[in-house]
């Protein structure tokens, strides 16, 4: 049976036996009252039989008519609770006991006033007066009797309605007692009910929901349906089944993504491992390869100054190749630096026009060999973010701009974009293939059949990472065959006066200066020598430190030079330390190495000592020799450091 | 569990048997007693008075002998000459009124009365014949009138008397035994009797138009009692008690069955049924013990002591022959003697 049903049934059960024993309550109160009443009826009769009793007695006595009028009241009393009586008692032997009873008050009222007559007489007659008080002493016996009979009388009526009274409260207090017996069994019965129902339904229920609320998804309640606990539990049941499905696909799907995750991480290791391997290929080759290439440099150079006309064009041949060669190594090594974070931005303002200038300038050559128009427009807004940086991202859009378009024109300007200043490079060229636009800033990635003999492939790679080290975006604009734009954003300038770059970097010093040089290769020492000699400079070089030391002589250099790795496991870091340790710790120094690694160059510029990587650009290592012949004189820390970042920079 | 062996069975249901059988006998026990019982006769003198009523039903009923009592009735004329009887030992019990009772007193006897077993304040009557001119009790000054003396007939007649204004010297009063009674009353030997029934009711029915009675139920109540022989109630007071016990059945008979009780009571009378029936109402038949007796009795003594019918000047301590503890012990509730 359903649990409600049950629960109706008990409530009405409970409320029909509550009812059925209210009305048999209400019935024995009913009973009680009425005994009660009776009860108090002849308690009453009783009590005024007494009092006449007495009253008979007094007048006797006394022969007072107050007396007389007293019991007479007396008995129209008791006359109307015989009447109320004998209208409330119903059973027949109570009535027949009050008709006993009122027989006998009527012959004790006829009694009585026989005497009050013959009082009248005893006291008019006095001569046979005697006759008469021996007749009053008959009828007092008589009337004593009769009250007595009264008495018996009222006390058998009195004695049946005490029973009946008794019986009355008894029945009274049975029908509580059942009453309050039935209540407290159904209170006992419901709570044992509902306490067996919670202890044998309830209980396992919430037991096993909670044991699925603990995760278990295996448990099942094991409760039979025939009430709507049964159904809970099968809901519940079926609830857990669709729990457990869906855990498994859920556990499915985290064990799917773990491994796809651990692919990720893996494939991510792989490819950091692959990029830490490409950059390790790519320090070593550039260490290795700028060796000989520093030479050859060196060499090309010195040779184009003593070679006749005809050799002349062979040697502009090599030097193109070495100088396409010494790109594509600066190239690497520009990725290298900015993959390594060491470079650190110089903010400063300038006007976007100077940068525009320079840039025409630089290009315009090759710009008219092609027939191409080469222009810029000015806008004279003034920026504020590393000039050369920002110069090196928009000459490679202009260089590339340049390459790829064969006839047309390119144009650089400065406009409004999005609320902002961007300068952007336009050209009429090959343009690029829509779904390759995306890639282009890709590293090593070329476009076009020929792209390969055009450039290193890592132009725009290094413009985006340069970009994103200035916090500045890019924009690219391109249609195949019909041109290209590129754009990047100008930050704002702190003010419209544009500061000037230090331009003692950019111009070359002319003092002869004593410069100590330590390399151990012959050939590189030697290029080195030729192009410093050729500078006008005093050079005292050797192959090691203390031989460095030693041509040296006690007398302080302006300025020293030394390859990083030098023979024996010496270091060019060992020489200069040797060297400021005898001539002073303000000793200018540069460090010649073909290592990009950039924890060096970190070391390196924290210790006031400028590091130049190999190929070395003469112009280049000859600038940042001519800068520190001018600064020979500052011998601050903060002179060296700054000398040693902006070398590093560019 | 293994079953019970045979002769175990056997005893133990020979206990069971024996023990309900004896359980048996013991509720069988009151009947066998009450016929070995039966054997105890006892003599009850009383008359054919209506106010034997309770005995005659009794014995007519079997009520006696269902109590062990062979009771063997000495039928009298009148409850004097029973109590006579009891008092010569040739009764164990008597049915008596209570002025031979308090005369048997006052000459120093020991009556000892164990019950009331009939009252009334009508059964007492003086009937007279109007032929001489008597309409009223006041017109018996200076007549003949009958009596039995030591009898209720005799107080009643002062009684009545003392109603009406008169004293007993002024009427020429008659002893006359209650047969004697109709005939001198019809032969005009006296001119009323005092008496009662079934006499009184017969010479008023055979005088007819010339008779008269009067009565007064306010002067006087009388009282019928059973009084026992006192060496039986100090032999066997048991058998007081099953003689009340039977008489009190007799009294739920008549209660219930008055019908029947008349036709007993004709029966054994050999008394006019319709005569019977004339006078049933005039009488109470219950066996009790109150203040009615004590008060008669006394009131009585004083009347017999101030007429000079007994010679004693000192009222007896009537309560030393009432004895309470025979009907105490059948029916509690029916003594009701305050004193």
């Amino acid at each position: 049976m359903r649990v409600v049903t049950q629960l109706r049934t008990i409530a009405a059960a409970t409320t029909v036996a509550v009812v059925a024993l209210a009305a048999v309550l209400y019935g024995s109160l009913g009973e009680f009252r009425a005994a009660e009443l009776e009860h108090d009826l002849v308690e009453g009769i009783s009590a005024r039989a007494l009092e006449r009793a007495s009253l008979g007695d007094r007048y006797l006595h006394y022969r007072e008519p107050q007396l007389r009028q007293q019991w007479e009241a007396n008995k129209r009393e008791s006359d109307a609770l015989i009447v109320k009586a004998q209208d409330r008692f119903q059973q027949a032997e109570d009535l027949q006991r009050v008709e006993g009873l009122r027989a006998h008050v009527e012959r004790s009222a006829d009694i009585f006033r026989r005497i009050a007559a013959n009082s009248d007489r005893v006291q008019a007659a006095a001569a046979s007066s005697s006759v008469w008080l021996a007749l009053e002493r008959r009828l007092a016996s008589q009337l004593l009797l009769r009250d007595a009979a009264v008495h018996d009388a009222a006390s058998r009526l009195q004695e049946a309605s005490e029973l009946r009274l008794a019986n009355a409260y008894r029945h009274l207090l049975e029908a509580l007692g059942l009453f309050a017996s039935v209540v407290a069994f159904a209170t006992v019965g419901s709570a044992v009910y509902l306490s067996t129902l919670i202890r044998k339904r309830l209980v396992p229920l919430h037991a096993a929901a909670q044991t699925v609320a603990d995760g278990d998804l295996s448990q099942r309640i094991g409760l039979d349906q025939r009430d709507e606990f049964g159904e809970l539990a099968a809901a519940l049941n079926a609830m857990t089944d669709r729990l457990q499905d869906h855990a498994r696909e859920l556990e499915a799907e985290i064990a799917e993504r773990k491994r796809a995750e651990a692919a990720a991480l893996a494939a991510k290791a792989e490819a950091e491992r692959a990029n830490q391997a490409k950059s390790r290929f790519l320090a070593a080759a550039s260490h290795d390869l700028r060796q000989p290439l520093a030479a050859l440099s060196l060499y090309v150079g010195l040779l184009k100054n003593r070679v006749s006309a005809d050799g002349g064009k062979v040697v502009a041949n090599v030097e193109d190749c070495v100088a396409s060669l010494s790109e594509l190594l600066s190239s690497l090594l520009d990725v290298s630096k900015l993959d390594a974070g060491v470079v650190t931005p110089r903010p400063v303002d300038f006007a976007v026009d100077e940068v525009l200038t320079s840039l025409i300038a630089l290009h315009a050559s090759e710009a008219q060999m092609k027939g191409l128009q080469l222009h810029a427009r000015p806008s004279g807004v003034v920026v504020r973010t590393d000039k050369q940086l920002f110069m090196r991202i928009v000459g490679n859009f202009v260089a590339n701009a340049v390459r790829y378009t064969e006839r047309g024109s390119v144009l650089i300007a400065c406009r409004r974009h999005q609320g902002k200043h961007w300068v952007e490079v336009w050209d009429t060229g090959v343009g690029i293939a829509e779904d390759e636009i995306g890639v282009v800033f890709e590293e090593f990635r070329q476009l076009g059949d020929d792209a390969r003999n055009r450039g290193s492939g890592l132009g725009l790679a290094i413009a985006a990472k340069t970009a994103v080290l200035l916090g500045l975006r890019i924009r690219l604009r391109s249609r195949l065959g019909r041109g290209s734009m590129f754009a990047i954003e100008l930050p704002a300038a702190a003010a419209t006066s544009a500061e000037q770059a230090p331009p003692g970097e950019t111009t070359l010093a002319t003092r002869t200066l004593r410069i100590g040089l330590a390399e151990d290769n012959a050939m590189v020492q030697g290029a080195l020598i030729l192009a410093l000699r050729g500078a006008g400079h005093q050079v005292v070089a050797a192959a090691d430190g203390s031989a460095l030391l030693a041509a040296l002589a006690g007398r302080s250099p302006d300025l020293l030079i030394c390859d990083f790795r030098l023979a024996a496991g010496e270091s060019g870091f060992d020489v200069i330390a040797a060297a400021r340790a005898e001539f002073g710790a303000e000793l200018p120094a540069i460090l010649i190495t073909g290592d990009t690694d950039p924890g060096l160059v970190r070391s390196m510029a924290d210790r006031g000592i400028a590091v130049h990587f190999k190929p070395m650009q003469i112009e280049a290592l000859l600038a940042t020799v001519a800068s520190a012949s001018e600064r020979r004189q500052d011998v601050a820390a903060g002179g060296l450091r700054r000398l040693a970042v902006a070398s590093l920079d560019y | 569990m293994r079953p019970l062996p045979v002769w175990k069975t056997v005893l133990v249901s020979a206990i069971f048997a024996a023990l309900a059988a004896l359980l048996a006998w013991q509720r069988a026990a009151p009947e066998a007693q009450a016929s070995v019982a039966s054997a105890q006769k006892v003599t009850v003198a009383f008359s054919r008075q209506p106010q034997s009523t309770l005995l005659q039903v009794a014995l007519a009923k079997g009520y006696f002998a269902a109590e062990g009592l062979a009771v063997e009735p000495l039928i009298l004329s009148y409850g004097k000459q029973a109590l006579e009887a009891l008092l010569e030992d040739r009764a164990d019990f008597a049915a008596v009124a209570e002025t031979p009772i308090m005369f048997s007193v006052l000459r120093g006897n020991k009556p000892m009365v164990i019950a009331m077993i009939e009252a009334s304040s009508l059964n007492d009557g003086i009937v007279a014949r109007t032929t001489g001119g008597l309409a009223s009790a006041a017109d018996l000054k200076g007549r003949r009138v009958g009596f039995t003396p030591g009898t209720t007939s005799d107080f009643f007649l002062d009684s009545l008397l003392t109603a009406n204004g008169l004293t007993r010297s002024q009427v020429k009063a008659v002893p006359l035994q209650p047969d004697e009674m109709e005939d001198a009353l019809v032969a005009g030997r006296v001119d009323a009797v005092s008496t009662w029934n079934y006499t009184l009711a017969r010479i008023a029915k055979r005088l007819g138009a010339e008779a008269i009675v009067f009565n007064d139920r306010e002067i006087y109540t009388e009282t019928y009692n059973i009084a026992v022989r006192q060496r039986l109630l100090d032999s066997d007071p048991q058998a007081a008690e099953r003689f009340l016990r039977a008489l009190i059945r007799a009294e739920t008979l008549v209660a219930q069955q008055p019908r029947e009780a008349q036709m007993i009571m004709a029966a054994a009378t050999q008394v006019d049924p319709e005569l019977i029936r004339e006078v049933w109402n005039a009488f109470s038949y219950n066996v009790v013990l109150d203040q009615t007796l004590l008060l008669a009795l006394e009131d009585e003594a004083r009347w017999a002591m101030a007429s000079g019918l007994s010679a004693n000047k000192t009222m007896p301590d009537f309560r030393a022959h009432i004895q309470r503890a025979s009907l105490g012990a059948v029916k509690p509730d029916a003594v009701r003697i305050t004193r």
